[in-house]
């Protein structure tokens, strides 16, 4: 299948995406249009294999940006391109701090010891047969959006909001393990490490471990892709990404934070007099607009549905609204259910555009109350946006359709 | 120990002890599992807490480290610890957070250095090789002084960060300070 025969599926939602024309997606050369019925047998059962694979005229993407060593970096997820709450697990956003490990599930295990009555080992398959839960939940980078705080700098919303995403996790309540163990009284943090070279630690709070956190081996339906943590990571729905350690080893109790190296270096906070905040573990409320955003175009004067999404570390999304004039009128959104704790939510505006230069936002409110902040509003709270930065975004749209990241201030 | 943090911690620690309560009382349990080893369990801890509580015995000092760290960290973290603009990869003196000399706490260094560094061959260098890479880059950012400054599990613990009162919760943390002094 050569690429010139791809056919623009953006464009048949009638936004183009001028980065994507880079790429040779947006070529001329789609075959005539036919509504006539398919004449040839198709691909054999043997030519497609036993493990789907996506259409070759789809090409979604992540996008992958580290340092020179190649093993640290992430890659960001194709928010333009998705559809609905889930993120496809092979484009779920990764951040990776010594490359990803090659570990077998036979041999991986988990210490969980410290203030406990009795220090355990287990195998996956012990994890495996302890009461199991299923949930929906995103995953948010605490940098996502580092690197849009003082100038927009990202071209598309992938850039800009890459580092989240959203999928159906499954795996064993932490607190069931910890109740095998006991817990032994002045026991009040946990430190989770991961099994990469990194050997990656976070501390988090008893109150998490007893609250929702899980042990998780398996990603929309099937066992963690090794990018996320094959074969166990930890879920601690809310908290900032990071904390979400994945290729997970060791768990111990102890009665005092860690203050590991990510703590109080990457995933700390600046703040205004010289003073670094530290475990700021929610991920709070956020929205995008992910369709128009940034490099794409609108064609014509005609009807376009903006759509994003919205999420929050606290709960659930109560409310989004939209704004088609850098914020000077707000509209609701419809909010698509079910809307769920701490997960993706989506929402759809309809609208029309008339030609003219508009600048879209979406703002988000969660169950708790609180606002998704406007950049002027972050930016007197806080001098960086290296970590949780979930300001408004606005994506203006010029006269000739094109979609640009822009600041309002 | 201020007094709010110590109220906080009061109240954690009565959450706690209702919670084990509930447990004890009410859940079941499945016996999956085994007891780890000594040896497992030490091979296995390799973490060290902000107060020392891990750190190892050994000791280095900071002659020694500059050659280990010459050899083994100036490729990528510069040999005036100014990072490589060519591997994108950042000082680690001076204003930046990443800094040596901005971290609150130095035992927590040790642990990361001993786990994670050098990038392509982490947990490579013996608990003395760390204590000397970390009087090394502790004296070369002015916290440590002396030509040749010694480290060992006690040294360590005793090193006073000067950025330490800068490290405040997080304005959404909602939680105790922990380690606050």
């Amino acid at each position: 299948m050569s690429t010139d025969q791809k056919p623009d599926l953006v464009r048949r939602s009638l936004i183009t995406g001028s980065a994507a024309a880079g790429a040779g997606l947006l070529t001329a050369a789609a075959n005539a249009d036919t509504v006539a019925p398919h004449k040839q047998p198709g691909r054999t059962l043997t030519d497609m294999g036993d493990y789907g694979s996506r259409s070759p005229y789809v090409d979604d993407a992540r996008l992958a940006r580290a340092d020179g060593t190649n093993l640290y970096g992430a890659g960001y997820t194709p928010l333009e391109r998705g559809h609905g709450i889930v993120t496809p697990s092979g484009l779920h956003y990764e951040v990776f701090h010594n490359g990803c490990p090659d570990i077998h599930p036979d041999s991986h295990r988990l210490l969980v010891h410290g203030l406990v009555q009795n220090d355990r080992v287990f195998t996956l398959a012990d994890l495996m047969r302890l009461p199991s839960v299923t949930r929906f939940c995103f995953l948010e980078c605490a940098g996502n959006g580092w690197n849009d705080f003082d100038e927009p700098r990202s071209p598309t919303v992938q850039l800009s909001h890459g580092l989240t995403s959203c999928a159906e996790w499954t795996g064993v309540p932490l607190s069931i393990v910890l109740n095998e163990l006991g817990v032994r009284g002045g026991a009040r943090w946990l430190l989770a490490e991961g099994g990469d070279g990194a050997g990656l630690m976070r501390s988090f709070p008893l109150e998490k471990a007893m609250d929702d956190a899980l042990l998780v081996y398996a990603q929309n339906g099937e066992l963690l892709r090794p990018e996320q943590g094959f074969p166990l990571r930890l879920l601690l729905p809310g908290f900032e990404g990071n904390m979400n350690v994945k290729w997970l080893r060791r768990l111990e109790l102890g009665d005092e934070a860690w203050w590991t190296r990510s703590e109080v270096t990457e995933y700390a906070d600046p703040m205004f007099g010289g003073k670094t905040g530290v475990f700021s573990f929610e991920m709070l409320a956020k929205s995008v607009i992910t369709r128009p955003s940034g490099g794409m175009s609108l064609e014509d004067k005609m009807f376009y549905e903006i759509t994003g999404l919205a999420w929050s570390g606290r709960g659930r999304i109560k409310r989004v609204e939209v704004s088609v004039d850098a914020g000077r009128t707000w509209a609701d959104a419809a909010i698509e259910g079910p809307v769920l704790s701490k997960a993706h939510t989506r929402f759809r505006f309809p609208w029309r555009w008339n030609g003219k230069v508009a600048v879209l936002q979406s703002r988000a409110t969660d169950e708790t109350g609180y606002v998704q902040p406007s950049l002027k509003a972050l930016r007197q709270n806080q001098p960086s946006g290296g970590t949780h930065n979930n300001a408004i975004q606005s994506w203006r749209i010029e006269n000739d359709g094109s979609v640009s990241n822009v600041h309002v201030v | 120990m201020c007094m709010w943090f110590r109220t906080q911690r009061m109240k954690g620690l009565l959450s706690v002890l209702l919670l084990a309560v509930t447990l004890d009382g009410n859940a079941e349990t499945y016996g999956f599992g085994r007891a780890p080893t000594g040896e497992e369990l030490a091979e296995a801890e390799v973490d060290v807490r902000f107060d020392g509580v891990g750190l190892p015995p050994g000791q280095g000092n900071a002659l020694a480290g500059a050659k280990i760290y010459m050899s083994r960290c100036a490729t990528c973290h510069g040999a005036q610890l100014e990072g490589n603009s060519k591997l994108y990869i950042q000082p680690i003196k001076g204003e930046r957070r990443h800094a040596i000399n901005n971290q609150p706490f130095a035992p927590p260094i040790f642990a990361y250095i001993r786990r994670a560094m050098p990038l392509t061959a982490p947990g490579s260098l013996s608990n003395d090789e760390v204590y000397s890479v970390l009087a090394y880059l502790l004296r070369e950012v002015g916290i440590l002084a002396g030509d040749n400054p010694v480290l060992d599990a006690q040294q360590t613990r005793s090193v006073e960060m000067p950025n330490r009162p800068n490290f405040v919760p997080a304005k959404n943390s909602g939680i105790t300070l922990p380690g606050g002094s």
